[in-house]
């Protein structure tokens, strides 16, 4: 005769997980963030082979149905000739406007940043952590290859985040547009500054520009000499709505990413030379870089 | 559910929001998998096992999402019993009501979470967070059925009684 096992503690187990959870609220953010980093490495594997499966299958997917479609009619294919030729000349407008931001990156980022710079470290995003009010990536690069906290995360010279949270083999870094992420910028055709925030959905709110600046839509706004993360120069964002009510002390304005982050793969993470302040709140002395 | 299915869940979920969330946004609406599979689980289980195991993804969330580590788990674990205990009070399985659920989880979540932006009294901001908060909601209600019926298929959590009870 078998005797009935005695029932497992449940409301016990309940009680020590919500203690457990307190703790982990409570504890101080190093404590928490080595918590965050120890897991990252843990699972950062698991991630890129899933992001790389899903790329894969999206890639099939449209080949699929990319195939499908083309295997229609022929007045399907005059219409998308038709349809080519008016993306052709709408492309030339925007080679030619692109161009002309190029420029206008090229005449503000010249690098000058080079002598600031430690290294650049290239990477590949590996997984992209994105809820309501959450933007951020897990790169393929930690401190094996020369991380650190604070680092400025780009696109080749076009700033799109900064390393939070640095594991041996990977690393995560918040992207410019999450809700409440500020940095500071400034205005490249005129020079005057403001604070960039996120606004979630690849918007960003520019703040403080007081209403005598000279502020249009299209300006570049890059990182100024006195970013504390990003190499000066470096384009972040370009201005698409300026508002001025008579009532308002400062402009209302919005900026918009120069890329669409959502399907960004190749990064490089930049370490400046003179020391970023790391998340304990501790400065690193330049040296040490 | 056993406790390493738990884990394998939370671990494909994590993976799985990583991975194809971003695609699936529209807008500001982002598709958010842990709430779905807390709903999930809570409404497959008793209480206290709806409680922890919702508690537990809620922890996952916050190690995958970087956020504030403890408070997802000690949301979610509110929400988890809360919703165990509902679970005998309303028809879980019709689609309407999972969506509903759904709903209203997702958006009691939001602004739990969303209250450190508030609290900062940037009012720019302000209307974007919650603006965003509640168009995600809204769509992570409209794909909660599927994913449900998906979710027990994979994982069905009603062994956990067995179990943990």
């Amino acid at each position: 005769m078998s005797e009935r096992r005695p029932q497992r503690p449940i409301r016990a187990h309940c009680i020590a997980f919500l203690a457990v959870a307190l703790i982990l609220v409570l504890l101080p953010a190093r404590f928490t963030s080595s918590i965050q980093t120890t897991f990252l490495s843990l699972v950062w594997p698991a991630q890129a082979v899933t992001t790389k499966a899903a790329r894969g299958a999206s890639l099939l997917l449209s080949g699929f149905f990319g195939s499908f479609r083309a295997a229609g009619q022929l007045d399907a294919l005059r219409r998308q000739v038709q349809q080519q030729q008016a993306i052709i000349a709408k492309q030339e407008n925007d080679i030619r406007r692109l161009t002309d931001q190029l420029e206008q990156i090229r005449s503000v980022s010249p690098f000058v940043a080079e002598r600031e710079i430690e290294s650049i470290i290239p990477a590949q995003i590996v997984s992209f952590e994105i809820s309501a009010g959450t933007a951020a990536v897990i790169i393929n690069a930690g401190s094996r290859a020369g991380v650190r906290p604070d680092s400025a995360l780009l696109c080749g010279k076009i700033a799109i985040g900064r390393i939070t949270h640095v594991g041996p083999w990977a690393s995560r870094a918040k992207l410019l547009t999450e809700i409440g992420h500020s940095s500071q910028v400034k205005i490249a055709r005129t020079g005057n500054e403001g604070m960039l925030e996120g606004a979630g959905a690849g918007r960003f709110v520019l703040r403080f520009v007081s209403r005598e600046a000279d502020v249009q839509e299209g300006d570049m706004l890059v990182a100024p000499a006195s970013s504390k993360y990003f190499p000066p120069g470096i384009a972040l964002a370009t201005i698409t709505q300026v508002r001025l009510d008579p009532s308002d002390p400062a402009y209302r304005i919005a900026a918009a990413p120069l890329l669409d982050y959502s399907s960004l793969e190749d990064v490089i993470v930049v370490r400046r030379r003179i020391g970023p302040v790391s998340p304990t709140g501790t400065s690193e002395p330049a040296d040490e870089l | 559910m056993r406790p390493l299915r738990l884990a394998g869940m939370i671990l494909v979920v994590g993976c799985f929001q990583g991975a194809v969330a971003h695609w699936l946004a529209i807008g500001d609406a982002v598709p958010d998998f842990f709430v779905i599979a807390a709903v999930s689980v809570s409404l497959s289980l008793r209480w206290e096992q709806a409680g922890l195991a919702a508690g537990f993804i809620g922890l996952g969330r916050d190690l995958f999402l970087d956020h504030r580590l403890g408070t997802g788990a000690i949301l979610f674990f509110l929400l988890g019993s809360f919703l165990g205990r509902l679970r005998t009070e309303i028809f879980v399985e019709h689609p309407i009501t999972q969506m509903i659920v759904t709903l209203l989880a997702a958006l009691i979540l939001a602004a739990a979470q969303l209250v450190g932006i508030l609290l900062a009294r940037r009012p720019a901001l302000q209307l974007l967070a919650v603006e965003a908060a509640v168009l995600s909601a809204l769509y992570v209600a409209a794909i909660a059925p599927l994913l449900f019926r998906l979710l027990r298929r994979l994982a069905p959590l009603e062994a956990a009684d067995d179990r943990l009870g």
